[in-house]
């Protein structure tokens, strides 16, 4: 069954456990590289289970942006009347599908080291792949939902516009940016649980905060800035940029969106270390 | 031979668990720490008595090849050992260095899903083990076929019973490559049959010079298995050696709490009986006195040492052997056998008797000094005879892989089977 080891092996390999990981930024994006397979089999597993466990299973990724689109559209476009250019329902959509993404990496991002415990504390690997699978694994749903968008968006009658071919990449700034929150949450959360408490509620409060479910000229024009200094609020721009070919954010946006993104990883991945040994011992 | 593994001054302390204390603490009691530790400058000495080091500055080496028994009581720092050694849990101090890949199992099944059927978990935790996809793929046929799970493999795995799912956990565990391998206790699931697969596995592992740790309370697998013993005691090494069955005796030994010794003046017995005083109830191996448990293998003495105040032809003198659930197994007196009687003398007395070797199953029994005139008087009956001693039975050399556990049943004799030629 296996073969023999030679002394070769043995000497050519050398690993020092000491108390503290000495490690820099590089050998970590190193470790996650070289660990892509397991990161993949995370992905694999999370979206198999999801869609196994729930009975209408990929139809609820489908189903739970227009059942959002339709609520949102009656309190907004029928109850308060939200002024936009372009009609509400996709408007809405457009922005609801993109906050769905952040938030999903983000929440079940912090969650996802308690929730796995029992692996951790039984085997190694690095545990950074944990957060980083549920940004690919809410991605996929992302980007079905992002299909339906398109195909509504067809119906509607909305000219699409070709900056579409835009989508992935700004997904992928709001994965990066969700990913940095939640390198730093998940450890704190797995130290003090209240974390995974509050959480929900601070997500909600970002989320009024964000362009989500209203349009930025909804605010009156001295203080549509502020909005450039939310790196939330430029993804979601862009994605209804890209989509429905909507103003862009300022390039000031985005150096600020690459700015806090960047810190937020530097700051997320050095928290993420410090805290996970101690955690595994009290988690 | 060269070193593998080289551990030096390894330490972990842990913060003591305030018992109904959740071992996570809350952000807000967190925060309040360390605002009261900003306005006291961290002045606050850490109290000391909230940490307890569950490993002490250990220090040991592995040759390439070793197969290590890890022995000690629940607590002695088996596991925070073998954590730190598969990098789960970071030492407080020392450091150790390893020249080969771990493979680790702390636990069988590590990341199974129940939603998720056998292939996919096969899958799933082999990558966490560290197997790329390739490797799994090319070893794939020899796992299922090893788990014996069949047909079966894509059914979800909450539909396997127990054994099943600790037979396919097992299986991926069995195909891993690494130069080291460090088992704990995993070999107490699955059925007898199974579990002497797993034994022969590992013992396949150990021929291709790998590197083993192995954690287990059960002594008999140890020393079946392994080829060296370290014996862990409250976080220290207490003993290492590659004589194994003696590793085995000494822990044995310290570690069982029950009364295998008996002794008149240790307890202040004042006999009431005016001829016969007991003085001494122990078991001896060659003339040694013993107070660890036994192997079922083992030549054991049982030893009765008493003073008679003056001669009494009709005293007999034995002992009665009681399970652990209260059950008499037998009893016997130094009158049982036809042919010469036994001599007792006025003044010091010491009879002897062979515990019945190949006949008791494992665990605790006990065993309680008989003695009367006979037709006159009994001095001690079997059912309220204060001298006693437990004996405790651990093993036997000449069992085979297929039986690991005790049996249910009150003897455990090891019966030799012959295929008869004539059919």
């Amino acid at each position: 069954m296996q073969s023999n080891i030679s002394d070769e092996t043995v000497e050519n390999y050398k690993l020092v456990i000491k108390p503290v990981r000495a490690r820099k930024l590089l050998d970590e994006i190193k470790d996650i590289w070289s660990n892509r397979e397991l990161l993949l089999m995370f992905v694999q597993r999370d979206v198999s289970v999801r869609y196994k466990q729930a009975t209408i299973g990929f139809l609820w990724v489908i189903l739970q942006p227009i059942v959002m689109t339709a609520i949102f559209s009656f309190v907004f476009s029928f109850v308060a009347r939200i002024p936009t250019e372009i009609p509400y329902p996709i408007f809405v959509m457009s922005g609801l599908i993109m906050w769905q993404y952040f938030n999903r990496c983000v929440t079940e991002g912090s969650l996802i080291l308690v929730e796995q415990a029992s692996v951790i504390t039984k085997i190694y690997f690095p545990r950074m792949l944990l957060p980083l699978s549920i940004c690919f694994s809410a991605g996929l749903d992302f980007l079905f939902a992002g299909f339906v968008l398109v195909v509504f968006i067809a119906i509607s009658g909305v000219d699409l516009s070709l900056t579409i071919m835009l989508l992935p990449v700004f997904m992928l700034m709001a994965g990066l940016l969700a990913f940095g929150i939640s390198l730093i949450l998940a450890p704190i959360n797995a130290l003090y649980r209240d974390v995974g408490i509050l959480l929900p509620f601070m997500v909600q409060i970002l989320m009024f905060l964000s362009p989500v479910i209203y349009p930025v000229s909804a605010v009156p024009e001295k203080h549509q800035w502020i909005f450039m200094f939310n790196p939330i609020s430029t993804v979601i721009e862009s994605m209804r940029w890209a989509v429905l070919g909507s103003a862009p954010p300022p390039m000031a946006a985005y150096l600020i969106y690459g700015f806090v993104t960047f810190g937020l990883l530097i700051i997320g991945f050095k928290v993420f270390r410090n805290l996970e040994a101690k955690m595994v011992d009290r988690i | 031979m060269s070193v593998i593994i080289e551990a030096c001054n390894l330490r972990k302390d842990f913060r003591r668990q305030i018992p109904g204390e959740a071992r996570y603490g809350t952000l807000r009691d967190g925060l309040a720490n360390g605002v009261k530790n900003l306005f006291t400058k961290g002045r606050l000495p850490k109290r000391e008595q909230e940490f307890f080091s569950a490993l002490k500055d250990i220090s040991f080496e592995v040759n390439q090849g070793d197969i290590i028994g890890l022995i000690g009581r629940n607590g002695a720092g088996k596991s925070t050992l073998l954590k730190i050694l598969s990098q789960i849990s970071l030492p407080t101090s020392g450091e150790v260095t390893m020249h080969g890949r771990v493979g680790s199992l702390l636990e069988v099944g590590t990341g199974f899903h129940p939603e998720l059927s056998g292939r996919e978990n096969v899958f799933m935790n082999g990558a966490i083990l560290g197997m790329s996809r390739e490797e799994i793929q090319k070893k794939f046929d020899d796992i299922i076929e090893f788990s014996g799970v069949g047909d079966f493999i894509d059914t979800p795995v909450k539909h396997y019973s127990s054994g099943m799912k600790a037979r396919l956990a097992f299986s991926v565990a069995a195909h891993l490559d690494p130069e080291i391998l460090i088992i704990d206790e995993v070999l107490a699931v699955g059925d007898y049959e199974f579990q002497k697969k797993c034994l022969g596995a590992i013992k396949d592992v150990a021929k291709t010079g790998r590197t083993i740790l192995f954690v287990s309370h059960n002594m008999n697998i140890i020393r079946q298995l392994c080829n060296r013993g370290i014996y862990l005691r409250d976080g220290t090494i207490y003993k290492d050696s590659y004589d194994i069955d003696a590793v085995v005796a000494e822990y044995m030994s310290i570690e069982s709490d029950a009364r295998t010794y008996w002794d008149a003046d240790e307890d202040s017995y004042d006999a009431k009986d005016f001829i016969f005083k007991p003085k001494k109830l122990y078991l001896s191996i060659d003339s040694q006195i013993i107070k660890r448990p036994i192997a079922g293998d083992e030549d054991v003495e049982v030893n009765i040492n008493f003073e008679m105040m003056e001669v009494e032809k009709a005293l007999s003198v034995g002992y009665a052997l009681f399970d652990s659930m209260g059950a008499l197994l037998y009893w016997t007196y130094t009158t049982d056998a036809s042919g010469e009687r036994v001599q007792i003398v006025k003044g010091k007395n010491t009879l002897s008797s062979k515990l019945p070797v190949n006949f008791l199953n494992d665990g605790d029994y006990r065993l309680v000094m008989i003695a009367g005139v006979q037709n006159d008087r009994p001095i001690y009956k079997l059912d309220t005879s204060p001298i006693g001693i437990t004996i405790s039975i651990q093993g036997h050399r000449d069992r085979s892989n297929f039986w690991t556990n005790r049996r249910h049943s009150i003897v455990a004799p090891v019966i030799n089977w012959h295929a008869n030629e004539e059919n």
